[in-house]
Formats: structure tokens, sequence, C-alpha cells
């Protein structure tokens, strides 16, 4: 049974130093720090609520010795359209295709880069999207890149490519079976 | 208070003889008409967590579409992101 398999959604997953669990609401009321400051403002103010509703799903990094809550991160499902169907054709099935949504990722900024918060959080949002593809359809996983920065991040790091033809944020996506191929790939190389 | 609504055939042999025959009454759940503003102000209370817009254009959806069908490949930056990044057990 590969290690993703054997972490039920949900739990906790942690090491000594490390751990990442779902979000709770003495995590909103932390001193969350970030240059971004619609992302401290979402932990804050909307995080909880939209937990609640059932609209996304967060999870927070800990990291012993560092900022309260080190960095965290919200998936939800959505559905690629376009707006551009030919007149009068009837959008089909085909033309709504489910996807992962990374609607948010954020470190503190007090937590230093080479602990590598961002590429945690997000090895682990893509982990959680490959679980959840197994019980309900999901082509990929998509976000926004809000700059020119995080384009070449998310690329550089994670294999995300860029899709559309949308100035910024511009939206970059990977596919299920590239994420399935990449992740059993990189756990056999960790032996 | 419930809403009533009347439907009164349209064929009656005879309009101005009183009530249709067909006239029938049947109750449905109360309506009520929601102010514009009020339909703003719901929305200004849920949070803003679904800000990532999934409308794509023509000509990239059908570009995401036909990729669905090629056969998965190894993306090696990814491969070792998951080898280098992945929290372990303790």
């Amino acid at each position: 049974m590969s290690e993703l398999e054997s972490i039920p959604l949900g739990d906790s997953v942690s090491t000594p130093s490390y751990k990442i669990i779902a979000l709770r609401y003495e995590h909103t009321e932390q001193d969350f720090r970030c240059s971004q400051t619609e992302l401290a403002k979402f932990l804050r103010d909307d995080a909880w609520k939209s937990e609640q509703l059932g609209l996304s799903r967060t999870f927070v990094l800990l990291i012993d010795g560092y900022a309260p809550v080190a960095g965290y991160y919200s998936l939800m499902m959505g559905r690629i359209t376009t707006t551009d169907l030919p007149k009068g054709q009837v959008p089909t099935t085909l033309a709504q295709l489910p996807v992962a949504v990374l609607g948010k990722l954020a470190r503190d900024e007090r937590v230093p880069k080479e602990k590598k918060a961002g590429a945690i959080l997000m090895v682990d949002a893509l982990k959680r999207t490959l679980a959840v593809s197994t019980e309900i359809g999901c082509i990929g996983l998509m976000l926004d890149a809000k700059n020119e920065g995080l384009v070449r991040y998310y690329h550089d790091k994670f294999g995300l490519d860029v899709v559309g033809q949308t100035r910024y944020p511009r939206k970059m996506f990977v596919s299920m079976a590239d994420l399935k191929a990449s992740h059993e790939a990189g756990q056999s190389k960790s032996g | 208070m419930s809403a009533q609504i009347i439907a009164r055939s349209r064929y009656s042999a005879d309009p101005s003889s009183g009530p249709p025959r067909s006239e029938v009454a049947f109750s449905s759940p109360p309506l009520r008409l929601v102010p514009p503003l009020e339909l703003v102000q719901v929305e200004r209370t849920l949070p803003h967590s679904l800000d990532v817009d999934l409308r794509l254009d023509l000509v990239s959806f059908e570009e995401l579409l036909s990729g669905l069908g090629r056969p998965a490949k190894v993306i090696p930056q990814l491969a070792a992101a998951f080898r280098d990044h992945t929290i372990r057990k303790p």
C-alpha cells in the first residue's frame, strides 16, 4: 500500500517538527502575516465560514518554533467551462470539466524560505487531490497564478502549465494522469 | 401565509354563468420576492473563496479536452517535489 493510500483524508500528517492538519477555528485567530494581505484576510475572515458551508477545505502547516500557523492552502471542486461555445450549441457534459481548484496557498512571512513551507503545502495539496480523484471525477488541478514569479514557481517546481489566453492572474493546470504518474515516480525514487 | 393559485378553464362554455366547473385551487409554499439589494447583501456575507475563474476560451478549452486522451507522462520536477517535500510519518 502506498503512503498516499495509508493516509485517510482529514487525518493529520506529521513529523516531530512539521504537521499538516485540517483547519480549526483557533487557527483563524492566530497572527498570520503575509505580504499579500488578501491571503491573511482569507484565513482570518473567510476560511472558517467557507469550511462550515462546505465551499472549500483548508489545511494548515504547523512547524515547531515558528509562526503559529506557518502556512495554509484551500482546496475546492470546480468545473472548467468555456464561454465561447458556437452559437446555438448546447453545453454538454464534455463542456464542463470537473477539476480540483487550489484556491489559496500562503506561507507566513516569518517562516524562512529554507523551511520549504510552500513546497510542502503544495505537495500535500496535490496528494490530497490524487486521493480524492479515486472517489470523485476530477481531470486535474487548476490554480490562478497572480504574477510572473508565481507562474515560474508553479511551472519550474511542479510542472504546471499555463492554459488560456488571460493576462494575470494566469490559469495553470496539471492533469490527473500526469500527477499520478509523477507521484508514482517520486515514490519509487524515494525508495 | 401560503399563496393560493386559482386556475380557471379557458374553455368554460359560459364565463358569465358563475364560477367555472374546472376551477382548481391548490396551495404552494410561501413565495417571497427578494429585493436585489438584499441579494447583494447575502452575496457579501459569503466567503471569498471561489474567486478562481474557471472559464476558458474555446481554443484553450479544446486543447485541454484533447489532452485528456494522451498517455500520462512523468513530470521530472513534480516527481522530485513528491520525493523531496512529502512529510513522512514519524
